[in-house]
């Protein structure tokens, strides 16, 4: 039992197998560097570097992922955790270009506020590559102690406070309720090892015992919690509006990511030989999520709060991936994860293209009403042109990415033969239609005064590459998703 | 069987204590019965072979955490007349909630064979002892050792960054 493991004898390989030590040697440097007045311009470009570099070495990884081995038997990057590790670093470098504007550079410990994302994000990395229960819940932990943190940056706002501790209470509720879970799973299976477990299902397929299913209950609402999925979502629109803009589009695109991706790693390693027992539940789930936000955003009129409501809708799209475990393409290979990825990718990087255009308003006006929106395309042609083809892609406008993401999820929800929830999710995406369209109405149709808003290079670059990989996406999805695949 | 009395004796302790916490009004009251919950739920893991663990258990909840407790409840004066008052509906929906989420316990575990009963103290393995504790610790279980510095790290720095009184205030935009 006490087998010694080894210790890889090549220290570099530390290094460059996977992103996490460069990753916190980054962290690091920006928390020390942030104690440095001097330093204060220097912070963005070295969190840009660090970004960078840990992209790179997943990028490095890619070929060998699919044949990975265990790193001390407690993380894989398996294909899938490579995908998505690539995404939520490569998410994290475009929100760092949207910190490129003169009201965060102002900002008290702005260097704290660069090492915490990455930090988290290293959470989240560990979320999507573990192989055991423990780093699960320590991957957990690391993401949403950040979490709490980055929502209640704004100290002097009774908003972010409000957001932050409602956050903290919630979340260490739901952690609660992860540990029970994973606790009654050890307990009957004996292993934290999801191999393991995995084992230990398909041994008491027929009989599973009750105490069992329990633990996976468990383990699924503190999931549900986490993706914010209804009925746990009510802390989702309250802790999204008190937050800082900017950490609010971190948490509703790495935070969720990182969710989805263990969500789906641990029903999919560990549980899936009898996802007949809980699928219902998760059909549930799925349901409830897409009908209550999607009715409830109509009746919204701040564009962040409609924001978080169409953060839980999404999440319902996403949640469908559970049930379509067992789908595989003609080559025999699960494809589930691979459309889930794509999904992500589209959803990620409209909400980041959404929230930076908050941002920019909210800076030029003090609000993220509406009303503030009105009339910006005379104003700003090319910032209302760019939040308008984020609105099409979160709504599923054909050519955009967000049209291939719900196309593969609901296409592959009817070949695993849910027809009922499919005519439901068709229905929800249709009136999700309308509170997006609110935003470019408002844009385009209303009269509205206001300053207009000088774009940097930053912003310029980030907008062209969203617009590229969202195009990109919903013009060749297929090579996309086979990308993700192999 | 000396061991089989203690554990109900502990269990019956734990439990009655910890209805206690959650009856009585003082909030201070509360607090000192948790306490007593930490030692009994402690006393279980000695019984479970687990040394080192109600050791920990002992000087980190029942020391440190609950004097934490106590002085964050006398600094903000709170007592049984500013408690918030909940509303009959809330009252019922989580009497409801909390109710069926114990007869899910209930029902599993009476539904579930748990098998033959863990070896209880004393067991002359000393499985518990820090020895082999520390032999895990810095064998199989080492990655996570090491990656939860990185939560300590950043546990920290929120506390820095949220308790400390900025002389400049100039907040993020919103």
């Amino acid at each position: 039992m006490h087998e010694a493991m080894p210790i890889s004898n090549n220290l570099w390989s530390q290094f460059t197998d996977n992103p996490l030590m460069v990753l916190s040697i980054f962290g690091i440097l920006l928390m020390f560097m942030g104690l440095l007045p001097k330093m204060k311009e220097w912070l963005l470009t070295i969190g840009l570097v660090g970004l960078l570099a840990g992209w790179s070495i997943t990028l490095l990884n890619w070929e060998n992922s699919l044949t990975a081995t265990p790193i001390f038997n407690m993380l894989t990057f398996d294909r899938g955790a490579i995908v998505l590790t690539a995404i939520m670093i490569a998410t994290l470098i475009l929100i760092f270009l949207v910190t490129d504007h003169k009201s965060i550079m102002d900002m008290n410990h702005l260097g704290e506020y660069y090492a915490l994302m990455i930090f988290a994000l290293i959470g989240g990395i560990i979320m999507v590559s573990f192989k055991n229960l423990l780093m699960l819940f320590i991957g957990v932990e690391i993401l949403s102690i950040a979490s709490y943190i980055l929502a209640g940056f704004n100290k002097k706002n009774l908003l972010s406070n409000e957001a932050s501790l409602k956050y903290f209470l919630m979340g260490s509720f739901a952690s609660g309720i992860l540990l029970m879970g994973i606790t009654l799973v050890y307990g009957m299976s004996g292993s934290f090892d999801l191999e393991h477990i995995a084992a230990y299902t398909i041994q008491y397929n027929i009989h599973p015992p009750a105490l069992y299913l329990v633990g996976i209950l468990l383990l699924m609402v503190a999931f549900a919690f986490k993706v914010s999925a209804a009925p746990f979502h009510f802390w989702a629109p309250d802790v999204y509006q008190g937050a800082p803009t900017i950490s609010t589009a971190f948490m509703s695109t790495v935070v969720k990511t990182a969710a989805f991706g263990a969500f789906y790693r641990l029903f999919y390693t560990a549980f899936n030989f009898n996802s007949t027992v809980w699928n219902t539940t998760v059909l549930v789930i799925v349901g409830l999520t897409l009908v209550i936000p999607n009715l409830t955003a109509t009746r919204q009129t701040s564009l962040k709060r409609i924001l978080a409501y169409s953060g839980i809708a999404n999440a319902g799209f996403l949640m469908m991936v559970l049930l379509q475990t067992n789908l595989v393409n003609e080559n025999g290979t699960h494809i589930a994860q691979s459309n889930m990825s794509l999904y992500l990718t589209g959803y990620v990087i409209a909400n980041i293209m959404a929230f930076a255009a908050l941002f920019l308003v909210k800076d030029a006006t003090g609000s993220d009403e509406l009303e503030s929106f009105k009339g910006l395309a005379k104003r700003n042609p090319y910032l209302s042109a760019f939040l308008t083809i984020a609105m099409c892609s979160m709504a599923g406008i054909p050519a955009t990415a967000g049209f291939m993401g719900k196309y593969f999820m609901i296409s592959g929800l009817l070949e695993s033969g849910h027809i009922v929830l499919s005519v439901v999710a068709v229905l929800m995406s249709v009136v999700s239609l309308y509170y997006y369209f609110k935003v470019i109405k408002a844009m385009y149709m209303e009269e509205g005064e206001g300053a207009h808003i000088v774009l940097n290079p930053s912003y310029v670059f980030l907008f062209i590459i969203g617009l590229v990989i969202l195009f990109t996406i919903g013009l060749m999805p297929h090579y996309i998703r086979d990308l993700f695949l192999m | 069987m000396l061991a089989t009395y203690a554990f109900f004796f502990l269990a019956f302790i734990a439990i009655f204590f910890a209805l206690l916490v959650v009856f009585s009004k003082n909030p201070i009251h509360s607090c000192l019965y948790l306490v007593l919950t930490m030692f009994a739920i402690a006393g279980n893991y000695v019984l479970l072979n687990a040394q080192f663990l109600a050791v920990v258990q002992l000087i980190v909840y029942a020391g440190a955490i609950m004097v934490l407790f106590l002085f964050t409840i006398m600094l903000l004066n709170l007592s049984s007349e500013n408690e918030p008052v909940k509303s009959n509906l809330i009252k019922f929906i989580a009497t409801i909630g909390g109710g069926s989420l114990l007869l899910v316990f209930v029902l599993a575990l009476k539904k579930t064979d748990l098998g033959p009963a863990p070896l209880m103290f004393p067991n002359p393995n000393q499985q518990g002892m820090i020895q082999n504790l520390g032999k895990v610790l810095f064998s199989e279980y080492v990655f996570p050792f090491e990656v939860i510095s990185i939560l300590i790290l950043i546990s920290l720095m929120g506390a820095v960054v949220l308790g400390r009184k900025d002389k400049k205030v100039n907040p993020i935009n919103e």
